[in-house]
Parts: structure tokens; C-alpha cells; sequence
């Protein structure tokens, strides 16, 4: 049973009730939707742009001229796509995630992208989702 | 004991879980519909601000859908929404409360602006002010204890503390409520 303070409390907590209105709940929903476009372009792009780059690093870490040396990034770029692919197909694939784990992926992929043709993997997206993705990328820079 | 009436209403929201977990939009936007009012009151009251609180439920909703998949149904969709809620309420109220208390050092917050539509009266501006005197966890305790009438054990899930604390937090909140609002509202309660 509620004493006399829990009922005041009570009482005045459901004179004071905060409503939402029917525009807020509006936005709400269109602000929701609108944020998970932008969080699956940002996915898209992802999918698009680092599988690339991933796959030329488990190439490169693959066919690592230096043994076992360090990679760098600017050395990424010695061989010629061509080279990479036909070489990369001869490595059994647990020794590929291998050398994959041992990496730092995110820069090397930085430095693909820095290299690679964007507006390729760009050309994928809608139109929504290329101007999203460029807005996106025009903040980060 | 669960009412054939409540058991009915859980199916259907179930079904609209599923629907929304293989991707179908209309069915969230129907379980955004139904839980929105909900978890506004709850942010509202944790922050005592519009924009704050419209922002945590989008911001609730958006961390919902996108783990959407990880609902089993254990507890009822309210309950797993409210949770991921009064996470970010209690975050949010953490920032704010050390923004507010430099204002206040500074003098800027001496005279706080009230928003016309939400100080109508007395009594809101009361407990806005009584609610301001607690802490983050004493808060969302009292919030979901008193405005939302979980119980003791309910509350503890969605904060993810024992159920002792949260009685002595309960206790803490109250005491600090009832100084405050005897100052504020004495007609109302002075017994």
C-alpha cells in the first residue's frame, strides 16, 4: 500500500507527465530510419572499398619479398596487381588469415585506398549513398 | 498472474519482433509507435529537457534495431528497450550534471531558462529541481521505481545492480525528494 508521500509523489509525478506530440513522434521515427541509412552506407562502402584492400594485404603479406621482415606501407606498392593475383592463388588460404592477423590492416588499407581508384568502388552506391558517402568523407578530411 | 488479455498483447508484439528481426520496417515502426511515449517519459525525466530526451529515444531506438537480432524475448520488448535507454540516460545525465554544476559555479545557472511549454507550473518546475538534487543512479531509480512502478527486482535488471542497491538508492532519492519538495511545495506536503 502506498504511504502518504509515495501517493504525493505519485500524484504529482502524473500532473507533470511530459507528452510527446504527434510531429515529435514523427521525427523521431524519421530520424531513426534516416540514421540507419546513414550507418548502412558507411557499411556499404566498407564492403566495398576494404574487401579490395584486405585481399591485396593477404596478397602482399603472402608474397613478402623480405621473408620475415617488416612491410612497409610505401612498399605495398612494388608489385603489379597482375603479379599479385597469380602469386596470391598459389598460398593455402590459413596461411593467407595467417599472415592477415598479424598485420595492421587499417593503415595498409588506408594507404590502398590512398592509391586506389574511389570513384570505381563509389560508382556502386545509389544516388543517395554516394551523396551521403561524400558528405561523410568531406567531414574526415 | 498473466491475463489472457496481456498474454495476447505479448504474442502480437513477439510476432512484430520477428517480422522487424527479418527486416520488415513497417513492423518496427509499429514497436516504435508502442514503446516511444514510454521511453520519452523516461528520458525526459532523467534529463528535463525536450531535445535531450527526443534525441535518447531516437538514439534508443537506433542502438535497438541494429541489435535487433539479440532479442530472444527473455523479457518483454519494454523492458530490453528501457534498459538500453537508461544507459544512455545515465551517461548523458552525467555530462550534463557537471555542465550544469559549472554553470551554477559561474552564476549562469542561478536562474535557469524555462522553456514555456514545459514550466507551466508550479509543481513541474518543483520536481525538476527536486529531481536535479540526485545523483545519476538515484535518479534512475526513482524514475523507474516511482514514474514507471517497476519493481524492485525489474529495476535492478534494467540497471544491472543488485536488488539491495537499489532499495538504498530508493531510500537515498526519496529522503533527498521529500527535503526538497517539503521547501518547494509545503501546502502539498506538509501533512
Amino acid at each position: 500500500m502506498l504511504d502518504t508521500y509515495d501517493k504525493k509523489i505519485k500524484d504529482l509525478l502524473d500532473s507533470t507527465e511530459p507528452v510527446l506530440t504527434s510531429r515529435e513522434s514523427d521525427e523521431i521515427r524519421r530520424g531513426m530510419w534516416l540514421k540507419m541509412r546513414r550507418h548502412r552506407t558507411t557499411v556499404k562502402v566498407r564492403a566495398v572499398l576494404v574487401p579490395s584492400a584486405l585481399l591485396l594485404l593477404i596478397a602482399f603479406v603472402a608474397l613478402n619479398p623480405f621473408g620475415n621482415g617488416q612491410i612497409t606501407e610505401s612498399e605495398l606498392f612494388f608489385f603489379s596487381d597482375s603479379d599479385i593475383w597469380e602469386k596470391a592463388g598459389d598460398i593455402p588460404q590459413d596461411e593467407l588469415i595467417y599472415g592477415m592477423l598479424g598485420t595492421e590492416i587499417d593503415s595498409i588499407a588506408n594507404v590502398y585506398l590512398e592509391e586506389t581508384e574511389i570513384e570505381d568502388a563509389i560508382s556502386l552506391l545509389s544516388e543517395d549513398e554516394q551523396e551521403e558517402f561524400l558528405i561523410a568523407l568531406a567531414k574526415e578530411i | 498472474m498473466e491475463t489472457m488479455k496481456e498474454q495476447r498483447s505479448k504474442n502480437v508484439e513477439w510476432e512484430l519482433v520477428k517480422k522487424a528481426q527479418d527486416g520488415n520496417r513497417n513492423a518496427f515502426d509499429q514497436l516504435m509507435l508502442e514503446n516511444q511515449k514510454s521511453i520519452f517519459r523516461l528520458a525526459f525525466r532523467m534529463l528535463d529537457n525536450r531535445d535531450d530526451a527526443l534525441d535518447t529515444v531516437q538514439e534508443t531506438f537506433y542502438r535497438a534495431y541494429r541489435s535487433l537480432k539479440k532479442f530472444r524475448g527473455e523479457s518483454s520488448l519494454r523492458l530490453w528497450l528501457e534498459t538500453i535507454a537508461t544507459r544512455i540516460c545515465i551517461s548523458r545525465y552525467r555530462k550534463k550534471k557537471i555542465f550544469v554544476g559549472v554553470e551554477e559555479l559561474f552564476g549562469f545557472g542561478s536562474h535557469p531558462k524555462w522553456d514555456a511549454e514545459i514550466d507551466a507550473n508550479a509543481h513541474r518546475k518543483a520536481i525538476t529541481e527536486a529531481m536535479r538534487t540526485l545523483s545519476p543512479k538515484e535518479r534512475m531509480t526513482f524514475v523507474l521505481r516511482m514514474e514507471k512502478e517497476y519493481s524492485t527486482s525489474e529495476t535492478a535488471e534494467i540497471m544491472g545492480i543488485a536488488e539491495g542497491t537499489i532499495k538504498a538508492l530508493l531510500h537515498r532519492a526519496n529522503k533527498k525528494m521529500k527535503k526538497f519538495l517539503l521547501r518547494a511545495l509545503p501546502d502539498e506536503f506538509e501533512n
